[in-house]
């Protein structure tokens, strides 16, 4: 999953940006309102972290011109203000969640988390492939009950296949869903990636659900069930 | 009872009743003597009228009784009962009913009663009070309880009225004549006024105390009103006591209420915005520290990523810091509580060095630094206060001008006036508006990050203010005309010798 963060403490946006990328989040940054609506007017994100005081643009004047750009991605005020009208200014501009500062790291990654599921329609915290499940929050894979080991990258891409279950995923989606603009993905790293998590999740004697379909990308599920 | 009307009630009830006994009693005490009157009249009638009556029987009898009777008194002229005989005789016509209440007793020098009329059926009479003059109206109480007024009189004062009646004829002549009527009618007619007046003052203290619940009541609806009025005030919603429809005399009241409502919201607002900024303040920081732990202690970050967070959160820790001494600064008596320590300086001296204290932040943004200072003016001041106000005009201005501009000081005392005043170029976006709101506590035109270490936190103006009112002075700050057809900031310190506490004395500068 793919987040933007906009927030003018430098300090607080390392923070963030580092957090939510131990969570397996790829995450782009802005420092003031206008780069940050420019990224999330131009970019593909799963989510938006989003400050109200900000300078050059206001949080919520930021908000407002990606929903008249008609803009989706869910979004979350993350603030300093408490006050009730605050809140309600910026859920009726179009925020899908708000958080008052400080706050708890794990907090923050379960909200936008729930925003990026949401965003794929899914409301549960697991997603069941045939013999495998895949728990978005705790961000565990099971094949048959045996828990499967993958690294943070390797689940955000069983992660973004299991949240598309049955449909097929671009490697362009793929990169930018996966990568972050500090990333530099070499052209068979995404290649490379599935391979890999084919390799954890359909060990010898198992159904395969990681396919690949030639020229356009890869699905997970079972075969002759999609 | 803890209501005034319920006070009022008792204790205008309470008179009432005093009022109302004392009035029957009065009454009470006045109709009987009216009564005691009337009754001793008629005994005075009855006198006379016994009288007429044994002179008309000793009329009508005279012939033949004549001779019979001084022969009765001759002979019998030691014994009592002849003596009564003769005396029913002459004067049976006036006394004759046994149940009129009317009788008579005749007492001789000695006490010794020597006649009594039949109508008393032999009860004795108790003998007269000593009196003086010629009659005396006294109440009797007959052995068999009965009670009688009584008319006593001498019978010198009858003189020859009394012989029809034979008394003069008695072998021993009597000297008090005791006239005795009942006095039953008076007592019942007493007996029932009492009940009367009971009755009807029962019945007028009952009446009298529902008019005066009414009275209460309605008198003292306004203070209900006001009392009501100023239950509901609030200074929270604003909510006023209202002097409208109130009397005069509670109108001053509530008038002064609402202005104490009024400045009681303000001082309400000025707290809350005051806590919402520092929380507001707080937050940030308290955010960036709490969120770099985190994400630190979570991770996997190897030593140089530590050495990364551990320089945010010393970061966040200053200005932490900062916050809390400028929170500190405010609220510290060390400024604003104790009593000012006055110096003498020279103002030339004092510019020079809060200039130079702020030279290396003005180098760094290219901002230029001139000064004016009047001639060698010095200024009797507590300096310390003095210069956190110059520290803040100067540090906001360099602060705040736009890069590679010129901060100007001019500083002048004279005529027990010291101003300084510090001008800068407009920065972009700042409206006029804006500068009515640079005294608020963590005020900004824009948001103001973090990560500018200890610098300003947004409460040097708010602070330098204060100050400036401990010295007796006063900070403002406006737009100008810069000279150049464009906008400067001015922010000046204007500090009177005869301000508070006299803790300004600026001396004209020497020729």
């Amino acid at each position: 999953m793919r987040v933007l963060v906009v927030e003018d403490s430098d300090r607080l946006q390392r923070a963030l940006v580092a957090g939510l990328k131990q969570r397996g989040f790829a995450v782009d940054a802005a420092g003031d309102g206008q780069v940050g609506l420019e990224r999330a007017l131009a970019g593909t994100y799963d989510a938006i972290v989003l400050d109200l005081w900000l300078p050059k643009r206001d949080g919520i004047d930021v908000l407002q011109r990606l929903r008249e750009s008609r803009q989706d991605v869910p979004v979350l005020i993350l603030t300093a203000r408490d006050g009730v009208s605050d809140r309600v200014a910026g859920l009726d501009a179009g925020a899908d969640d708000y958080l008052v500062k400080p706050f708890a790291f794990n907090e923050l990654a379960a909200r936008v988390r729930a925003l990026c599921r949401r965003k794929y329609g899914r409301r549960s915290r697991t997603v069941a492939v045939g013999d495998l499940t895949v728990d978005l929050s705790a961000r565990t894979a099971r094949r048959e009950g045996a828990l499967v080991d993958l690294t943070a990258r390797e689940f955000a891409l069983l992660e973004l296949l299991a949240l598309n279950e049955g449909a097929v995923v671009s490697r362009r989606d793929i990169e930018a869903r996966l990568y972050d603009e500090r990333d530099e993905p070499t052209s068979n790293v995404i290649d490379a990636a599935v391979c890999r998590l084919r390799r954890k999740i359909d060990r010898n004697g198992l159904k395969p659900l990681v396919h690949t379909r030639r020229g356009e990308g890869y699905w997970l599920g079972v075969e002759g069930v999609r | 009872m803890n209501s005034l009307r319920a006070r009022l009630f008792v204790a205008l009830s309470l008179a009432l009743l005093v009022a109302l006994g004392a009035g029957g009693v009065l009454i009470y005490e006045l109709a009987g003597s009216a009564l005691h009157a009337e009754l001793d009249a008629r005994l005075d009638a009855s006198l006379l009228s016994a009288i007429e009556s044994a002179n008309e029987a000793a009329t009508r009898a005279a012939p033949a009784a004549a001779a019979g009777a001084d022969r009765e008194f001759e002979g019998k002229d030691e014994t009592p009962g002849s003596i009564a005989d003769v005396l029913e005789q002459r004067i049976a016509a006036a006394f004759a009913d046994v149940h009129s209440g009317v009788g008579f007793a005749a007492f001789a020098r000695d006490g010794t009663m020597v006649a009594r009329s039949e109508s008393l059926a032999g009860f004795d009479v108790a003998t007269p009070p000593p009196f003086e003059g010629e009659r005396l109206h006294f109440d009797v109480v007959l052995p068999n309880g009965h009670r009688r007024r009584a008319l006593a009189v001498r019978m010198t004062s009858i003189g020859s009225e009394a012989t029809p009646l034979g008394l003069d004829a008695l072998p021993r002549a009597p000297e008090t004549f005791v006239l005795l009527a009942s006095s039953s009618e008076m007592t019942g007619r007493m007996a029932k006024l009492r009940s009367l007046l009971l009755f009807a003052g029962a019945a007028t203290w009952i009446l009298a105390a529902g008019f005066l619940q009414l009275a209460l009541k309605r008198g003292l609806a306004p203070f209900a009103h006001f009392a009501a009025r100023a239950a509901a005030a609030d200074p929270e919603t604003g909510t006023p006591v209202g002097a409208g429809a109130l009397p005069a005399e509670l109108a001053p009241v509530a008038h002064k209420l609402d202005l104490l409502i009024t400045r009681l919201r303000a001082a309400i607002a000025r707290e809350r915005r005051f806590n919402s900024a520092v929380a507001h303040e707080l937050r940030t920081p308290v955010a960036e520290l709490r969120a770099t732990t985190e994400v630190a202690l979570g991770g996997e970050e190897d030593a140089a990523g530590l050495r990364a967070a551990l320089v945010d959160v010393e970061g966040s820790v200053r200005h932490l810091e900062s916050i809390v001494q400028a929170l500190l600064s405010l609220r510290s008596g060390r400024h604003l509580g104790e009593e000012p320590r006055l110096e003498t300086f020279a103002l030339a001296d004092f510019v020079a060095a809060a200039v130079a204290r702020v030279a290396p932040a003005a180098a760094a943004r290219g901002i230029a630094l001139a000064t004016d200072v009047a001639g060698d003016a010095t200024v009797t001041s507590d300096a310390g206060r003095l210069r956190s106000v110059v520290d803040n005009l100067l540090s906001n201005a360099v602060e705040y001008a736009p890069p590679s501009t010129t901060v100007s000081v001019v500083a002048s005392a004279g005529a027990g006036r010291l101003e300084v005043t510090v001008r800068n170029a407009r920065p972009e976006g700042l409206a006029a508006a804006d500068v009515e709101r640079f005294f608020e506590p963590f005020w900004s035109k824009t948001p103001r990050t973090s990560d500018g270490g200890a610098g300003h936190v947004g409460l040097g103006l708010f602070l330098a203010r204060a100050f400036a009112a401990a010295l007796g002075g006063e900070v403002h700050a406006r737009l100008v005309d810069d000279g150049n057809g464009g906008r400067a900031v001015e922010v000046g310190l204007t500090a009177s010798s005869t301000g508070a506490a006299a803790a300004v004395s600026a001396a004209p500068p020497s020729a």
